[in-house]
């Protein structure tokens, strides 16, 4: 009789492989969507600190508004003065630059078993890279925030394709944009923001879901409440308590969601590769909206003993580091190695994710197979 | 009777949106309000004329071949979509349920998605040169919107049973537009016999509205 570890693990891989039989040329991505543009980073390219622009995911709800380098961003609501401002304006204030994870709430639903209707991403809605813009709470403190201010409502210039659709508007908590990682960026590692990004100025707010970095930002209200729509009040939440997968969620037993949950993945091998005996690697990156990660563990026995595996590069609050753990195989083997990682708050990454309505947040351990000899 | 009455009208209004569309009367669509015949066969036909005119002209196809989601799924989603403004008529609602169901569902196999290549992606989206679509009269072209265009996409141009024409990426990328117009798309009949001056106007004068 099989271990359970092996029983588990082996049936892991053939779901993983019967869903995402997927290979790329250098500089491809996976088109999952052409109108609009819905593009994956290939999951090799999760091997090292920043995700080449080129093949970094595109994903937006209604597509990109026209290309105008010269939009503006309003700024009203509850301030002492109103402002309107041009990227160039914003370079009045000092510029910062934050390497941060930009993950799709939706990275995984593909894996979501049962399956629930969206873009049905794997792995490939997520990226890293160095952004670059000013603070924008440097920007509301000249606006003068007033009292009573409790969330800023942010709007991009993208416009839903018939007016019965809800328009994509988001709100942060004040006590988000007046965190200092939170910016203006019209930068993405070095470059201006290209127009797929939300070019030429978007939000980021690292370590948080994607969904709050709205692209194309033209509007920011400060006001009292949580902003209304589709895009707070049904979408983007995430059940307050995990049910049975596939359970109905009532709607006053979801929240909003935020805080990306620790999470790893297995850049390399590929699953399915072949490898000639000797020296194995297996890379890839850790990350989590909480805290800074504390370590990752890899197991190579399908998840019965883990390792402490290195770790690279600037640890951080909504930052990947990447993690490499070695080991010698002298003799031809199928292995499968899981990743898991631990954040400095002691979050654990689960061995499964949590079933949700909408299939966010997809964090369930990898795992990896691939034949060495 | 209600329901026939709307569905005529929307048949009507239809055909108003295109002008003189070459070859008669816009037919395939003016079907779009046919009872379903119970066979498999014209299930099947029927289904793929369903999706066309009630899915695609927001959503592109593959946004459909990746799902895998049973029956009642599918009527969340039709029903959802219905509220956000897919014409879909209520007696097409169950064979769309239907038709989506026997061929996104839970077991239809793995969904094989295509590779692009980054520089294709970028030029895609990216402005291109007007060509033969420069130099539009923008008075003429709103003109042209009112009389061609508008009843499907609004007197705003803000969508209505066609969609949003304001502040759209395409608008910079003419030879897009008149592909778009002279093929068709969703609901929209083909309108091969407008000419690139027609297009050139129209854009001219869609871009000048802004959205906000």
């Amino acid at each position: 009789m099989l271990p359970r570890r092996t029983f588990l693990s082996t049936s892991a891989w053939a779901l993983a492989s019967a869903f995402a039989p997927q290979a790329w040329a250098d500089g491809e991505l996976t088109q999952l969507g052409s109108r609009p543009q819905e593009l994956a980073t290939p999951i090799a390219q999760f091997d090292k600190l920043i995700t080449p622009t080129p093949v970094f995911f595109v994903r937006s709800h209604f597509g990109p508004p026209a290309l105008d380098v010269n939009r503006k961003l309003a700024i009203d609501g509850l301030v002492k003065t109103p402002l309107t401002l041009s990227v160039e304006d914003l370079r009045a204030f000092p510029e910062v630059t934050v390497t941060a994870v930009l993950q799709c709430a939706g990275n995984g639903r593909g894996l979501m078993v049962p399956r629930v209707p969206g873009l049905q991403w794997d792995n490939g809605a997520m990226g890293q890279a160095a952004w670059t813009g000013v603070r924008l709470k440097d920007v509301l403190a000249k606006a003068g925030v007033v009292a009573g201010a409790a969330h800023v409502r942010l709007a991009g210039a993208d416009l839903p394709p018939k007016p019965t659709v809800p328009a994509f508007v988001r709100s942060i908590p004040l006590a988000r944009a007046l965190d200092p990682s939170t910016l203006l960026a019209y930068r993405m590692n070095g470059e201006p923001l290209p127009h797929a990004h939300g070019g030429p100025l978007r939000l980021v707010a690292p370590g948080w879901a994607g969904d709050h970095w709205v692209k194309w930002l033209t509007a920011l209200r400060v006001q009292k409440d949580e902003a209304e729509g589709f895009y707070m009040q049904t979408a983007y939440r995430f059940p307050v308590t995990p049910g049975p997968p596939g359970a109905p969620v009532p709607p006053d037993q979801m929240r909003p969601l935020s805080a990306l949950p620790v999470k790893s993945l297995i850049a390399s091998p590929a699953d399915g590769a072949k490898v000639p005996t000797g020296p194995q690697e297996v890379v890839g990156v850790a990350f989590s909206g909480a805290a800074p990660i504390a370590s990752v563990e890899v197991s190579v026995d399908g998840g019965t003993r883990f390792a402490r595996a290195a770790l690279e590069g600037e640890p951080g609050v909504g930052r990947w580091q990447v993690f490499r753990y070695r080991f010698v195989q002298a003799s031809a083997a199928k292995i499968v190695a899981v990743a898991r990682a631990i954040d400095a708050r002691g979050n654990e990454q689960p061995e499964q994710a949590v079933w949700n309505p909408s299939g966010y947040f997809w964090n369930a351990w990898h795992r990896v197979a691939w034949e060495v000899g | 009777m209600i329901r026939r009455v709307a569905s005529a009208l929307t048949l009507v209004s239809l055909v108003a949106c295109h002008a003189k569309p070459e070859g008669g009367a816009p037919s395939s669509t003016a079907d779009a309000g046919t009872v379903a015949a119970p066979s498999s066969a014209s299930l099947a036909v029927d289904g793929e004329k369903l999706v066309k005119d009630d899915c695609l002209s927001c959503h592109a196809e593959e946004m459909l071949r990746q799902q895998r989601l049973t029956s009642a799924q599918w009527a969340k989603v039709v029903t959802k979509m219905t509220t956000w403004g897919s014409p879909v008529e209520p007696e097409n609602t169950s064979p769309l349920v239907a038709y989506l169901a026997s061929h996104y569902g839970p077991d239809a196999g793995a969904y094989m998605a295509a590779t692009i290549a980054a520089e294709t992606a970028a030029a895609q989206i990216a402005p291109e040169d007007d060509g033969p679509y420069v130099s539009g009269d923008a008075t003429r072209g709103r003109a042209t919107f009112v009389s061609t265009c508008s009843a499907c996409h609004g007197i705003d141009a803000r969508g209505r049973l066609g969609v949003n024409l304001v502040d759209r990426a395409i608008l910079y990328r003419a030879g897009d537009v008149a592909a778009m117009v002279r093929e068709g798309r969703g609901r929209m009949a083909p309108l091969r016999g407008v000419t690139d001056a027609q297009i050139a106007d129209v854009i001219a004068y869609l871009r000048g509205l802004r959205g906000a």
